[in-house]
């Protein structure tokens, strides 16, 4: 026998619990038992983090100024309209007023918004060339062919890149937001605005003596007034590729209306606690034409919480989503108790009589 | 001498008419007569698929056969236009190789498989006569030629089929082995083409000759021929024919002249190859990819549209901005062009609808599937050291879908090992005791084992017939002296007479000189029919030992020890219509010649001398006791005898000689012959042999019938013995209406048959009643013409099956007349009017007491089985009467098939399978199974003694029936369970991540912008959430393997196929489209009007989708064990750290999606955690409450039975003994 069994047992598979596929297991019934308690749970917890969110979100407080049609003072075009040709802009300076009724405090952000403008379009997005803006020279052979036909001129024979190449630069946003309470300047800080791997890691400018020698051999992109070794003057670091104007403009988003943030408010001295109450100039060097493209411009000043801006979306889903599941709990609740006796965890409802019916 | 050689010369105008003419390759090498046949296949076999040249373009060519992969390969080389390029051309090929090539290495496995099978067949030595050598030289298998003279050894294989035309026995025989033919066990003799004496000696320079026979043909049981030699033309039969892939036993030598080689062969000719089989699911899978298909047009269309429009409504001015003009096109924008271009565009960036990865996958699932089948002990059989083998590997699911399981009989059902259990002698029942019965049994295994060389004593003729003497009527009944049970002697002195009709019987004296045999030496005798072995076995138990069969005589010691030789005048063989067989002997003191008749009842009660004393009441007894027989399930045989005189007999002799040289008719003739003689018995009594069946039959047979699967059998063996097996494994049951059907006239048949559709009530289909409305009418009819009225009802008959109408209708019928029975063929059980209207047939008696018992059993009875033999296949088969055929199997609880051929076997699946649109399963032992196991949808071959034929041709072999049970109702249930929810499963996640991507088309000017990195894109299909549906296919259990073995009924689900239909695929899709609408506008809604960029949202998107899909497949899983809680784990860590690192590593390289701390950043913001929580339980949500209200109010009764299974762990004693009660109810 046990000479045999040596033989025999050659083929024999092991018996364990995964081969035999007996591992121990968890089942999982869906019965009123293990359902209900799951409804219940997902409603009472939803409900709280709703709650939360929505408070956060309220607690951000918002001012937003559309100034798409804002007028020169005594002029009786609109700047929209004297910017509209956006290959020969003309110079177009308009001041909004607005008012801030309560005080908004902690720390102030300004951001620039946009309607209707595609920066999530597929040829937009990849028309860009990420070693350029890493600060590798680029001729006409190794810039991306993306960029086309934002990509260079000839100049005398010779192809001369922009600098920054593609579609997404050559629209960099060009106005220029400033701000005052009353007669009082808001200082606006426009560093920091970035992601600092963006402005550490991804940007960077080309070597060079100085920045515009740096630049030689590039041109500005078409749209551009200026070079980019001009985009800051007063900043070095932020100059160049490493603008940080550019550097968010840069980092395309994602739906048709969007804000990117343009300013940090300087809180010192009057806006040590943020923007007091009262009325507020903005004042806009309007360079970006939008009314083409039936597009708005506008200025937002936002606190900013943990969550980010103000946008009560996920707070109200969050309680609506609670609600359901407690509703639905409910109502299978009385369901159960009503009906639940010869439904669900009878026995008997599994029987021959079960099979034959079927 | 001259014309012989000519035809030798001539021998390349063999072709004519399909005939083949053969000339025996003695030649010297310089004139290689090897030559003579270029045209005739040789012996090489090949199986392979490839070469090693061909491999490549081949397995390409046939891997894009597959619709998906050419898509692919479309998609591919769309990459590589530049306008509209989507991805990076390499990445984008990167999935499509990879697939590819895992296919093409399988397949290269399962090739080299084949070729080293292939090689070692075709390497295999034989020795072939060479004339310039003056003997045989050894030669590979592959290098043998028609023509050639080839010499087989004892057990040696034969290597092409072969005519016989020496063998080493004196009388000219030789005995063969055909298990790898035809699967039966027992020993087959051939005679030599030539007459012993005649023999040629092959080193003689004229020796020639010249065979003449047919084109190759698969019918194994078929050869004809001639052969020429020495102005001699002389017939061949399949007597003279020695196939391929026998065994040659008992027999020093043989040698034989090739007549057909390789692949014409007839067993290469029965082997027709493996079809690739497909899977239904696979095929269902495939039409709904073509959906996918419809639903990607679609997507891609809008989009193009979508484009367009949105390019005319953006002010021209400004679109420029964003629309940056196609290359080569410097101005201006054609919103149609820029359309059309994004359409292909399109058709790239939502290609992952059509799921790539789901072939894989499937690959993977079930090679998994697989190796836990391989791995279940409960299908591992300890004696043997085997265990199911899983051959097919992509057919799994399929075990859970059988329809119908076509069985073979014979060592399938059956052990093939018969046992003596009763007899009926002289009017009075013997029961056999248990020891007998183990001792004959015992004896009968060592029988079927062959002993090497004894083999030339060995006694092996072709339908010996062993009658006891006469003497035995005076001693009467001898009780086994060995018998010690203390029961006493039975019918010691009733005068009961012992007869014993072992016919085919060969014994193996243990040594050389018979006549050293001592009692105690127990014989083992081989037969060609295992039941005639029992008869002998259990006649030497008896005290009558056959000790010697020769042609012509049969030696018996009786147990008084004194011997006695019979001598054989003649031997009426059986055949299909007779049902009986003869011998006739002259007995050596008076010199008296008796015939002695076995045979099937009716076959021998038909035949019987009605005038003769007593002879009714006899028959009456011995038919109480055959009906007690064969409910028994034991096989039974009717003997009886007929003294004849001398003159009788030489008038009949003159008679059959003629007969049997008659050319054209000689069958006709002969038979009518034998029928003449067989006439007046005196019948004499009857066994009852038991056929062991295999362990655990009836069982697994009750259980797939619970199950709801149509068990058939089709088997080449008798049909009385096919009954009787079918009652023994409970094919048949008791009370069961048994409709035999035997019509060999092409002209009755039609009306046969339409008589037994009425019968059965299947008038209500077109086929059996083309004018439907008629069809009561006709039957109304047919019973006016019987003198009846019969409430013709609108509904058809069908009810009348059962109940107690039905009694009453068969025995109204039967007061009429008998005529009426015999033509209405209401059939009853244990009496089986036969439905035979053979016009050469005497019409069987009938014994009124019996019927009308019978007919009164019938009031009990209901379901019709179908039993069928053979011949009436062979015209049931034919076109115009295979729907009719059809719709009386259906009605059929069970179908029989007898003395069907291999492909006869075939036929009937076949028809079975493409008419009703069915999948069968066959199961079969033998290589006469192997057409059936190929045409089968699955084939399972049963691993016993009757070689591997059969096992190579299935897709699973197992080495027991009995495994079929936990094969189908654990296995299958659980692979279609498991591959059902996962493809489903695999087009909601494709879909649901295309429609994500379709989402955002609407708020980007239908550009064709993706929020995600291409690499993402890509590959979150193959990697990211690939493996826990793959783990899920592998592992996951709807039911505990315990549940599905015992409530059968479970199977239906699979059956039915109701995990998986069509309207499955839609809700799926449109669960997808909720599901996708939720992750991407649940996102958007938090992110609107921010300074979200367009990265940050897409790995928001994509984790969302991430998490959602392998939530949704986790509420899926019915059975969460460790690995399952890995894989998930795994994937989310994979997702994770692939994504840190691939966030982290590059900061340029990747132009697209420039994701450089990309991820870091989005998962450090909380609205990133909240959505990903927030979206889930949205998304998951109505299918949640749909699963719960489903398992609730409108539970499955897999639900039910997951309910009532979990029961046990809570209470433990309770559970059992309803489990107990429910299995018995």
């Amino acid at each position: 026998m046990s000479a045999e069994g040596t033989r025999s047992g050659d083929k024999k598979p092991r018996d364990t619990a995964f081969k035999q596929q007996r591992l121990p297991a968890w089942q999982p019934i869906m019965t009123a038992g293990t359902v209900l308690p799951a409804f219940y749970g997902v409603g009472l917890l939803f409900i709280p983090i709703g709650i939360g969110l929505l408070v956060t979100s309220n607690n951000v407080q918002e001012i937003v100024v559309d100034y798409t049609n804002c007028k020169p003072a005594g002029a009786n075009q609109t700047c929209s309209e004297v910017v509209q040709n956006v290959s020969s802009p003309g110079t177009c300076v308009c001041q909004v007023d607005f008012s801030i009724s309560s005080d908004i405090t902690g720390s102030v952000y300004m951001y620039y918004g946009l309607t209707n403008f595609f920066q999530n379009h597929r040829r937009y997005v990849k028309s860009r060339d990420d070693d350029q803006l890493l600060g590798v020279k680029q001729s006409k052979s190794t810039l991306n062919t993306d960029c086309r036909p934002y990509d260079g001129e000839t100049v005398n024979g010779t192809f001369m890149p922009y600098a920054p190449c593609g579609a997404i630069a050559n629209s960099l946003f060009s106005d220029t937001l400033t701000l005052s309470y009353g007669s009082t300047p808001v200082g606006l800080i426009n560093t920091g605005i970035a992601w600092w791997t963006d402005k550490n890691v991804k940007f960077r400018n080309p070597t060079g003596s100085n920045l515009q020698d740096a630049f030689s051999g590039t041109l500005k992109p078409k749209y551009w007034q200026n070079p980019v070794y001009e985009l800051d003057t007063d900043q070095p670091d932020n100059n160049g590729y490493l603008n940080e104007d550019l550097i968010v403009w840069m980092r395309t988003a994602a739906f048709p209306t969007f804000r990117k943030l343009y300013r940090r408010v300087n809180h010192t001295d009057t806006f040590q606690d943020g923007l007091p109450a009262g009325n507020y100039t903005l004042t806009v060097d309007y360079k970006y034409p939008v009314t083409a493209f039936d597009g708005t411009k506008r200025m937002i000043l936002s606190t900013v919480s943990w969550l980010g801006g103000k946008n009560s979306f996920l707070g109200i889903a969050y309680i609506v989503v609670g609600c359901i599941c407690l509703i639905v709990g409910l109502v299978f609740t009385i369901i159960h108790i009503k009906y639940g006796k010869n439904t669900s965890e009878d026995p008997v409802g599994f029987s021959a009589a079960a099979f034959t019916n079927e | 001498m001259g014309q012989i050689m000519g035809n030798k010369n001539g021998g390349y105008s063999h072709a004519d008419n399909g005939k083949r003419i053969v000339t025996p390759n003695l030649g010297t090498p310089e004139t290689d007569d090897r030559a003579n046949y270029p045209h005739y296949a040789g012996n090489k076999i090949q199986t392979t698929k490839y070469t090693i040249l061909s491999f490549l373009p081949k397995n390409l060519f046939e891997q894009f056969h597959r619709l998906a992969n050419v898509y692919f390969l479309f998609i591919v080389i769309l990459n590589f236009v530049p306008q509209v390029q989507a991805f990076g051309a390499e990445i984008a090929m990167l999935p499509v190789i990879f697939v590819l090539l895992v296919t093409a290495i399988k397949d290269l496995y399962e090739d080299y498989r084949r070729y080293r099978m292939d090689k070692e067949v075709n390497n295999r030595i034989c020795r072939v006569f060479s004339r310039a050598d003056r003997q045989y030289k050894g030669c590979m298998w592959e290098e043998v030629r028609v023509g050639d003279v080839v010499h087989v050894g004892c057990n040696e294989m034969i290597p092409a089929d072969l005519v016989l035309l020496k063998s080493s026995d004196k009388t000219g025989v030789c005995h063969l082995e055909t298990a790898n033919l035809d699967g039966e066990t027992n020993l087959k003799t051939r005679e030599t083409a030539l007459s012993q004496q005649e023999a040629p000696s092959w080193d003689e320079e004229g020796v020639n000759f010249w065979i003449e026979c047919g084109r190759p043909s698969s019918d194994v049981y078929k050869f004809n021929g001639r052969i020429k030699y020495n102005k001699t033309m002389l017939p061949l039969s399949k007597a003279q024919l020695l196939q391929r892939g026998c065994v040659l036993r008992n027999t020093d030598f043989i040698e034989g002249i090739v007549v057909y080689a390789g692949p014409d062969t007839k067993a290469m000719l029965n082997n027709s190859g493996p079809r690739y089989k497909r899977s239904k699911l696979e095929r269902q899978m495939n039409i709904d990819v073509a959906f996918c298909a419809v639903i990607l047009v679609i997507m891609c269309v809008v989009g193009a549209i979508g484009n367009g429009l949105w390019i005319n409504w953006y002010p021209e001015d400004s679109v420029q901005l964003f629309v940056l003009p196609i290359e080569g096109q410097q101005e201006g924008l054609d919103p149609a062009l820029d359309g059309f271009i994004r359409f292909w565009m399109y058709m790239i960036i939502f290609q992952v609808i059509i799921p790539l990865s789901l072939y894989f996958s499937i690959e993977l699932i079930k090679m998994g599937q697989v190796y836990f089948i391989h791995q279940d002990i409960h299908l591992y059989e300890h004696s043997s050291d085997t265990s199911l083998q899983c051959r097919a590997l992509n057919i799994t699911e399929d075990l859970g879908q059988i329809q119908y399981v076509f069985s073979d009989k014979t060592g399938t059902l059956t052990e093939n090992m018969m046992v003596f259990r009763r007899c009926t002698v002289g009017g009075k029942d013997y029961a056999h005791t248990i020891k007998d019965e183990m001792k004959g049994e015992e004896a009968l295994r060592k029988s079927v084992v062959h002993i090497p060389g004894q083999t030339t004593q060995a006694f092996f003729m072709d339908h010996p017939m062993l009658p006891e003497p006469n003497p035995i009527l005076q001693e009467g009944w001898h009780h086994d002296p060995q018998d010690s049970s203390g029961q006493p002697p039975i019918g010691a002195t009733s005068g009961a007479r012992w007869d014993v009709s072992g016919d085919n019987i060969a014994f193996e004296p243990e040594t050389d000189s018979t006549d050293d045999i001592s009692q105690t030496t127990p014989i083992q005798y081989e037969s060609e029919s295992p039941d005639e072995a029992a008869l002998v076995y259990a006649a030497a138990a008896y005290g009558y030992t056959l000790l010697e069969r020769t042609p012509r005589s049969v030696r018996v010691r009786k147990p008084d020890q004194s011997e006695i030789t019979l001598a054989i005048l003649n031997i009426l063989h059986f055949d299909s219509t007779r049902k009986r067989m003869s011998v006739v002997v002259r007995y050596p003191e008076k010199g008296e010649i008796v015939l002695y008749c076995k045979g099937a009842d009716e076959a021998i009660f038909s035949q019987l001398d009605a005038n003769a004393d007593g002879q009714q009441e006899k028959q009456v007894t011995v038919e109480g006791n055959l009906l007690d027989y064969s409910q028994e399930g034991l096989r039974t045989l009717c003997m009886a005898r007929k003294v004849m005189t001398e003159a009788e007999y030489l008038t009949w002799q003159t008679e059959y000689t003629k007969a049997a040289q008659h050319l054209e008719a000689r069958d006709e003739m002969v038979y009518m012959c034998a029928c003449k003689l067989e006439q007046g018995l005196t019948l004499l009594g009857a066994t009852g042999v038991e056929d062991r069946l295999q362990e655990g039959v009836p069982d697994t047979i009750a259980a797939l019938r619970r199950a709801g699967l149509g068990v058939w059998m089709l088997t080449g063996d008798k049909q009385e013995t096919a009954i009787n097996i079918g009652y023994s494994c409970h094919l048949l049951q008791k009370g069961d209406n048994v409709i035999k059907f035997n019509c060999h006239d092409g002209k009755l048949i039609d009306q046969q048959l339409k008589e037994i559709c009425i019968q059965l009530g299947t008038c209500g289909c077109q086929q059996c009643c083309p004018q439907t409305s008629s069809c009561t009418e006709k039957l109304h009819n047919f019973f006016c013409r019987c003198g009846h009225t019969v409430e013709a009802s609108n509904t058809c008959l069908r009810q009348q099956r059962h109940g107690s109408g039905d009694a009453q209708f068969g025995s109204q019928m039967y007061g009429e007349s008998l005529d009426v029975a015999k033509r209405i063929r209401r059939v009853v059980p244990g009496a089986w009017i036969e439905a035979n209207e053979d016009v050469r047939h005497k019409q069987p008696k009938h014994n009124p007491a019996r019927l009308t018992k019978s007919l009164q059993g019938a009031a009990l009875s209901g379901d019709p089985c179908l039993v069928v033999d053979g011949r009436t296949l062979g015209l049931l088969l034919e076109e115009q009467r295979a729907d009719w055929l059809l719709a009386v199997a259906r009605e059929c609880k069970a179908v029989i098939c007898c003395r069907a051929t291999p492909l006869q076997k075939a036929n009937m699946l076949k028809l079975v399978r493409e008419r009703l649109h069915v999948m069968t399963l066959a199961v079969g032992d033998g290589a006469n199974d192997v057409s059936m196991l190929q045409a089968a949808d699955i084939g399972v071959g049963i691993m016993g003694q009757e070689g591997m034929q059969a096992v190579m041709a299935s897709d699973f072999s197992t080495p027991r029936f009995s495994f079929l049970r936990r094969l189908l109702l654990v296995h299958g249930h659980w692979c279609y369970y498991r591959l059902a929810t996962v493809v489903a499963y695999f087009f909601y996640k494709n879909a649901a991540f295309v429609f994500v991507l379709f989402w955002y088309q609407l708020l980007n000017g239908f550009s064709g912008s993706a929020p995600g990195d291409q690499y993402y894109l890509l590959f979150f299909n193959i990697l990211f959430t690939s493996a826990p549906q793959i783990v899920v296919g592998v592992l996951d259990q709807n039911l505990p393997d315990d549940a599905l073995s015992s409530f059968p009924e479970l199977y239906a689900v699979g059956r039915e196929s109701r995990t998986y239909r069509r309207e499955h695929f839609w809700w799926n899709i449109c669960d997808a489209l909720y599901q996708s609408a939720v992750m991407f506008f649940i996102p958007y809604g938090a992110y609107a009007d921010s300074d979200v960029g367009i990265w940050e949202f897409g790995m928001t998107v994509i984790g969302v989708a991430l998490v959602v899909t392998l939530a949704h497949l986790a509420i899926q899983i019915k059975c969460w064990t460790y690995p399952h809680v890995l894989i998930m784990l795994a994937s989310l860590l994979l997702y994770l750290i692939f994504s840190l690192v691939y966030s982290a590593s590059c900061v340029t390289c990747n132009p697209l999606g420039n994701p450089y701390w990309l991820f870091q950043h989005t998962i450090s913001t909380p609205e990133h955690w909240l959505l990903l929580i927030l979206t889930t339980i949205i998304a998951l949500f109505p299918r949640f409450l749909v699963q719960y209200v489903q398992s609730v109010l409108f539970p499955t009764r897999v639900d039910r039975a997951r309910l009532f299974t979990k029961r046990p762990y809570g209470d433990e004693r309770s559970s059992t003994s309803t489990a107990t009660s429910f299995v018995i109810s």
